[in-house]
């Protein structure tokens, strides 16, 4: 029997075999590095800078990092049907709920890693930079800065599942880059401006994609669902995209 | 052993298998033959379960293929050859293969020395020619040492060298005791390598058999003579209401075909009425016509001949109203001395002496 191990093992390999992968993550890893280290070296009053606005720093930037490991996500499901390579995948796993399940914890298991690593790493690189030069920065669960860096990996896991689920569904890169990129615009953005229209104050507070920003945010008191609510509430949505994408992907032809 | 039972997909209205059955037996390397558009590719992916069939079965070894626990194992399909992302490395590419049947990386390195890509597996498989990206696809399916092997048009595009070392190799895994299926739409290309044929066209079954009686009974043959009286020789043979005509309208001398008589019946006409000949020989079509004729009225996509007219496309001599391919009749005979339209001519060019 294919095992579940088995296809993790491929779909593991198949992710880092692929040097625009490699490219993908750096670059958004690499931008939230260097926008910390920026800000720590040369803001002027380091002394009012504190733990939470290093960690919301960090959280803002890191939207950048998970877009880019969400696009990797869209890259490793679409580019199997662009280059055909599903084929030869379901064909030496015929389960294909297991195929697909397969790929997106590996993918998932990667966002969380990306995501621990581009939190953490950043934010100790910044509170020693601004340390030195005065500041009183350390890692409180008071003040919002814990949960932002705990709240950091789960937030990449939610991207890239989204960005995998989008694919699973549209199989086509431009369509699902276009959506994970667009969501917040084209989606949430339409409806929350019907929402408007129709007497809700401040809708976008009640949309998932928005909602999940409370992982990523110290102060949460303006999102409706609360950190672990929102991220719950995004995290059901992706989970509704993944499972139609394995349900129709199961029948359809490939 | 694979067994195919009353196969049937439809893409909307269109049905491109339409209740195919046919059986591949082990130790033996079967062509599955048709047109472009007959259904082939259709057919494999249904066999394999990447298509959803409306109706039918397809059994390896008296299992479905969704039943196999490591398909690698039993089962080695090359699609296409193509199916690669062009960025991965080829042994990677094989390394995500073998992980998922849970084989090694050892083995891996094994069937890149077999199809002989060891030293290019370390590049990306951009850079691959068609004939690489074939060996590669071919050591694919030999990573799991399965007992039955599906390959869609692997000689596409290959050079004779290359189709040489496929049929080598599938000849090797069929006599090692492998059920091996090949599709092809050139009968020459698939006689090369198959031992039986499965020939479709539409989607539907059209001939099943050895390659050898296939071309048997849908081949014609003919009396192929040069002679320094050829008119003379044709008057002969066509009082003896055989059909003679030019071999080559455009070179009277390459001789003409005679058709509806023997190759010893011409040659006693010859020497009846003195003439000389130098050169009397029997031919036969070539393949490509006898795979024509077998699937006549069978091709998803027909084409008329270069003037427009339909040219290539015409009954052959015999067959006035039968339908399309064969031979070329081409214009009325036109040899020096023998009546214009008098008979249609056979092939020009046609296949090897029988």
């Amino acid at each position: 029997m294919t095992t579940m191990s088995n296809v993790a093992a491929s779909e593991w390999l198949k992710l880092r075999t692929i040097p625009l992968h490699y490219i993908l993550v750096s670059v958004g890893a690499a931008f939230v590095m260097v926008i910390v280290v920026l800000v720590a070296a040369l803001n002027g009053d380091p002394e009012f800078f504190f733990s939470d606005d290093l960690a919301n720093l960090v959280g803002v930037t890191s939207v950048v990092a998970a877009l880019s490991v969400s696009v990797v996500a869209v890259l490793a499901i679409t580019g199997e049907f662009a280059h055909n390579t599903i084929r030869p995948t379901l064909a030496a796993v015929p389960d294909r709920s297991r195929a697909f399940l397969g790929k997106g914890l590996v993918l998932a298991a990667v966002a969380a890693l990306v995501g621990a690593v581009t939190a953490w790493v950043p934010y100790l690189v910044g509170l020693v930079i601004f340390n030195a030069r005065g500041a009183d920065i350390g890692i409180s669960g008071d003040d919002g800065s814990l949960a932002i860096l705990v709240g950091l990996p789960f937030f990449f896991v939610l991207l890239a599942l989204f960005g995998y689920g989008l694919g699973l569904l549209l199989r086509s890169l431009p369509g699902a880059l276009a959506i994970v990129i667009l969501w917040p615009l084209l989606v949430e953005g339409i409806i929350a401006s019907v929402l408007n229209v129709a007497g809700v104050d401040e809708p976008l507070q009640f949309l998932p994609y928005q909602s999940s920003f409370a992982l990523v945010t110290a102060d949460t008191d303006d999102f409706f669902y609360g950190r672990v609510g929102g991220g719950v509430f995004f995290g059901l949505v992706v989970l509704v995209l993944i499972a139609g994408g394995i349900a129709i992907n199961s029948r359809r032809d490939v | 052993m694979i067994e195919v039972r009353g196969l049937t997909k439809r893409f909307d209205d269109v049905v491109a298998v339409d209740g195919l059955s046919f059986d591949v037996h082990p130790g033996r390397v079967t062509g599955f033959l048709g047109p472009n558009g007959a259904g082939k590719s259709t057919t494999m992916r249904c066999m394999l379960s990447l298509d959803r069939p409306q109706a039918g079965t397809t059994t390896f070894a008296g299992r479905r293929y969704s039943e196999i626990d490591r398909p690698l194992h039993e089962v080695g399909a090359l699609l296409d050859a193509g199916y690669v992302h062009p960025a991965r490395k080829g042994r990677d590419h094989l390394r995500w293969l073998a992980r998922t049947n849970g084989l090694s990386d050892t083995r891996v390195d094994e069937v890149l020395h077999v199809v002989g890509l060891t030293e290019a597996a370390a590049r990306p498989v951009k850079g691959y020619s068609l004939g690489m990206r074939q060996r590669l696809g071919l050591a694919g399916i030999l990573l799991g040492k399965p007992h039955t092997l599906i390959l869609d048009e692997p000689a596409n595009g290959l050079d004779p060298e290359g189709i040489r070392w496929i049929r080598d190799v599938l000849r090797h895994q069929a006599n090692e005791g492998a059920a091996v299926l090949v599709s092809s739409h050139l009968l020459s290309e698939i006689s090369m390598i198959a031992t039986d044929l499965v020939v479709v066209g539409r989607g539907r079954l059209v001939d099943q058999g050895t390659v050898a009686d296939f071309v048997d009974r849908n081949s014609e043959t003919f009396v192929q003579v040069r002679s320094p009286h050829l008119a003379h020789l044709v008057d002969v043979v066509q009082a003896a209401g055989a059909v003679a005509a030019p071999l080559d309208p455009a070179a009277p001398a390459a001789g003409a075909g005679i058709r509806h008589m023997t190759v010893e019946q011409v040659g006693e006409a010859a020497a009846a009425n003195g003439i000389v000949l130098h050169e009397l020989l029997l031919r036969r079509d070539s393949l490509e016509d006898a795979f024509l004729r077998a699937t006549a009225g069978a091709q998803e996509f027909r084409t008329t001949g270069p003037s427009g007219s339909g040219g290539a496309l015409v009954p052959p001599p015999g067959r006035a109203s039968g339908p399309v391919t064969g031979p070329p009749t081409g214009p009325p005979l036109n040899v020096p001395g023998v009546p214009p339209g008098a008979v249609p001519p056979p092939p020009a060019g046609s296949g090897g002496a029988s």
